[in-house]
């Protein structure tokens, strides 16, 4: 089962990444409108975070969250939005993971969650995009 | 001539393989050669000097036409007066841009004093401390002087103006632009503490300070105080803020960590609105307040000891607090505030209205009761509508950073007609009247002990074991069992446009979960409440009972006798949902055994898939003749009993049928 869990989320993670995405097995509560409700927040802010990724301001973490990687990329004006869309995001992302495990009765499966959306993310972001390597190093895509 | 020094220290000075190599012909009559020079920690390596003109009279060495390699070449002249040890410089590095720095070495104390006129400011870059943010553009204007002793440095003066200032730190979190302003600090050392007092005044430009973001508007910032090794003290600091008022502040941070030790902030009589538009939008940008929007007045003593909140006094008048989506709004908040960490203390909060999600609030008081971290109100009684909201035994505490807290109350007298029209869905009838047990809120969970008891449409309802999950998060999760006994049908169904239904009934949710407000599970069974009472249902209403399980009926009703009837009898009404992974397995009141032949109509609409049986006057309305479950069981004259034979059903398209209906509120047509 767990494995299985984790094979869904390898096709269907990162939806804002990837508007073309595979749904999975039927039996898994992937579509619970609490996770459908926050993949599609993650999707509506996803043009939002597009520039800042491109620019390489944001970045992708390791823990399968964002984070404003350098604030200098950024017009000094759009930089305390630019938090706040960085917040916003996490406060999704982390609720995701948490929802996902939540509603398949494996709370203690969040960790392996955010595992794999944190590697899906990364494979599924286009070239030039910053992300966390599992040692915590910035490596440009 | 050649001089050769290998190394000249001083405090926060030194210099190594000094060579100065002095002509009397040629183009360098003067070159000096530097190959390490460190001025407050900053290192600079192979610097030279060049003087194509140079000239020793008496003991005054003079320099025209110098070049400072830096290695950036920027012209430069000086005079070195060799008997008094004074050094006076002129740097030009550009046409309108000029230094001069003049140093007395001589005489005790030594002195320094260095003016810009329209210097570049990233010129002072170089001698910023490592994890500063430093200057990438503007000009300066202004003087530093400083003076001191072989134990070093004794005054320190800086008067400086600033224009078209860019600066930021290596992360960009401490940033400026476009800044405008000045500067200006006077600091005299007694022993090993220094004594200070300085003034900024940020007249324009953008700067972000992680988190903050504003525009300079004539900001002001003065303030005096001590250094020395071991903490910075402010004395008195005033932060002047155009539009929101002043913040008297005083206060120490230790050193080398610069960890906050005590402080006290007192600021008097700040435009919340003011404070709103230049502090907190930049702050709620993209957060759900982010609309947020604060009127009046608010006055503010925060006493802050040995790392740790000691007293705050929050005093707030005339102040409207409003939420541009409509969520909640409080008005005409007037509210006094003493907590202390140390002592019981008591306070109150009134408003003179408000509202939450369009339901009108009226006045209320909230007595405050503070002891350290717990908060606990006795009563409060809030007019809702044209009824009353209670709650009782309010006890919160703040434990290791996260508040947990308890209440119990109830709801009275609040008309159905005025909460639903407030909150813009089906106008409903009734009084919501109810009990609130014992609610606590503790790790991100909110439980309710005991049993949620409602009066409406005429019945009861019962929520037990209600727990939610995360309220206030991205996704809260609530679960309950709810009994819901009694209740009238005829007000219910007028109240939902769904046709008449004469009778009463019992609802049973067992193991209702909701997520982000919506349901994932349950199951659920409504059956007619045991008991003698008249049981009737309208034409319309059997037939939006029949559209639920598809389209059909309602053509089989229009063949038959039964048009010429408005409304049926019937002995029980049931049905049944097991709600799973988005589809409802349906049941009803009975199943239908297999067995069971049900009397055809002979003719019309044979075959269809929206069919009627007739038999001993009780009609069937069935959208197929297979297998299937009583959703109404006739019984009298004229009867009805309609049938329902989809078993799964999407939840959505449910729902999606269930609005159509009562939206539409399908009518037929009598011919």
């Amino acid at each position: 089962m767990r494995r299985l869990l984790l094979r869904f989320l390898l096709l269907s993670a990162a939806l804002p990444l990837a508007p073309a995405v595979s749904y999975g097995q039927a039996d898994l509560e992937i579509n619970t409108p609490a996770i459908n409700s926050l993949r599609a927040g993650l999707k509506q802010r996803h043009p939002q975070l597009a520039p800042y990724y491109a620019s390489g301001a944001v970045g992708l973490t390791r823990e399968g969250l964002v984070a404003v990687r350098d604030a200098n990329l950024i017009p000094l004006p759009s930089r305390g939005a630019v938090n706040g869309l960085v917040a916003a995001e996490n406060q999704d992302r982390n609720a995701l993971y948490r929802e996902i495990a939540r509603a398949n009765g494996r709370p203690d499966w969040e960790a392996d969650i955010r595992s794999t959306f944190a590697q899906r993310w990364v494979a599924l972001a286009p070239g030039g995009v910053w992300y966390q390597s599992s040692g915590g190093a910035w490596v440009r895509k | 001539m050649i001089f050769s020094v290998e190394e000249l220290e001083a405090p926060g000075f030194r210099a190594r393989d000094i060579k100065a190599v002095l002509a009397a012909t040629g183009n360098e009559q003067l070159r000096v050669n530097l190959g390490e020079l460190t001025l407050q920690g900053r290192t600079w390596r192979k610097l030279g000097l060049i003087c194509r003109k140079a000239e020793l009279d008496r003991d005054v060495l003079r320099c025209r036409q110098g070049v400072l390699e830096l290695p950036e070449k920027i012209p430069v002249r000086f005079d070195y007066a060799i008997g008094t040890k004074t050094l006076e410089v002129e740097i030009a590095p550009e046409p309108g841009e000029r230094w001069r720095l003049r140093v007395r070495l001589g005489e005790t104390p030594w002195s320094l004093l260095l003016t810009a006129d329209n210097g570049q400011a990233t010129r002072l870059a170089a001698f910023m401390p490592e994890n500063y943010p430093r200057p990438s553009a503007g000009r300066v204007r202004g003087s530093v002087s400083a003076s001191g002793s072989g134990e070093g440095l004794r005054n320190l003066m800086v008067e400086l103006v600033v224009a078209g200032l860019a600066f930021s730190d290596a992360a960009g979190l401490r940033a400026g632009e476009n800044v405008d302003g000045r500067v200006s600090l006077r600091a005299e050392r007694d022993k090993a503490a220094w004594g200070w007092q300085g003034e900024a005044v940020w007249i324009a430009g953008d700067v972000f300070w992680q988190p903050f973001f504003g525009r300079g508007a004539a900001h002001r910032v003065a303030a005096r105080g001590t250094l020395d090794s071991r903490r910075l003290a402010v004395a008195t600091g005033v932060a002047a803020i155009p539009d929101v008022g002043e913040v008297r502040l005083s206060g120490t941070l230790a050193r080398p960590a610069n960890d906050l030790e005590d402080f006290e902030l007192h600021a008097q009589d700040v435009n919340l609105g003011g404070l709103q538009r230049q502090v907190l939008k930049p702050l709620l940008d993209q957060t759900a307040y982010s609309e947020l929007s604060l009127k009046g007045r608010m006055t503010l003593d925060w006493h802050y000891r040995g790392g740790r909140n000691e007293a705050l006094q929050l005093t707030l008048k005339d102040a409207d607090v409003e939420d541009g989506r409509g969520r909640f709004a409080l008005r005409g908040l007037r509210g006094d505030i003493p907590w202390s960490a140390t002592r019981e203390s008591r306070g109150e909060i009134r408003f003179a209205s408000g509202a939450l999600f369009g339901i009108g609030l009226g006045e209320i008081r909230v007595p405050l009761r503070m002891n350290g971290s717990r908060v606990t109100v006795s009563r409060v009684r809030l007019p809702v509508l044209d009824g009353r909201f209670t709650v009782e035994g309010f006890d919160a505490e703040m434990r290791d950073g996260k508040w947990r807290w308890q209440l119990n109350g109830g709801i009275g007298g609040v008309s159905m007609e005025k909460l639903t029209a407030a909150l813009g869905i089906t106008t409903m009838h009734g009084k919501v009247t109810g009990v609130i047990p014992r609610v606590s809120y503790e790790a991100s969970t909110l439980a309710v002990d005991g049993a949620l008891l409602f009066q409406v449409f005429d019945g009861s309802v019962v929520a037990k074991n209600l727990v939610i999950v995360e309220p206030f998060g991205r996704a809260p999760r609530l679960s309950a069992d709810v009994e819901m006994r009694s209740l009238d049908l005829e007000l219910l169904t007028r109240a939902f446009s769904f046709g008449n239904i004469q009778g009463r009934i019992d609802v049973d949710v067992a193991g209702l979960v909701l997520s982000k407000w919506i349901p994932v599970r349950f199951d659920a069974r409504v059956m007619s409440t045991p008991g003698d009472y008249p049981r009737k249902i309208s034409q319309t209403a059997v037939q939006n009972i029949s559209a639920l399980g598809g389209a059909g009926a309602a053509a089989a009703i229009q063949r038959s006798f039964l048009r010429f009837f408005d409304q049926f009898s019937y002995s029980k009404i049931g049905l049944s949902c097991v709600l799973r992974n988005g589809v409802c397995r349906m049941g009803g009141a009975d199943d239908i055994p297999r067995t069971t032949a049900l009397a055809e109509p002979s003719g019309a609409g044979a075959g269809e898939r929206g069919r009627l049986g007739e038999s001993d006057s009780t009609a069937y309305v069935s959208p197929a003749a297979t297998h299937g479950y009583v959703i109404v069981k006739g019984g009298g004259i004229p009867a009805i009993t309609v049938m329902g034979y989809n078993r799964s059903v999407s939840w959505d398209e449910l729902l999606s049928r269930l609005q159509r209906i009562t939206r539409d509120n399908l009518t037929f047509e009598m011919r």
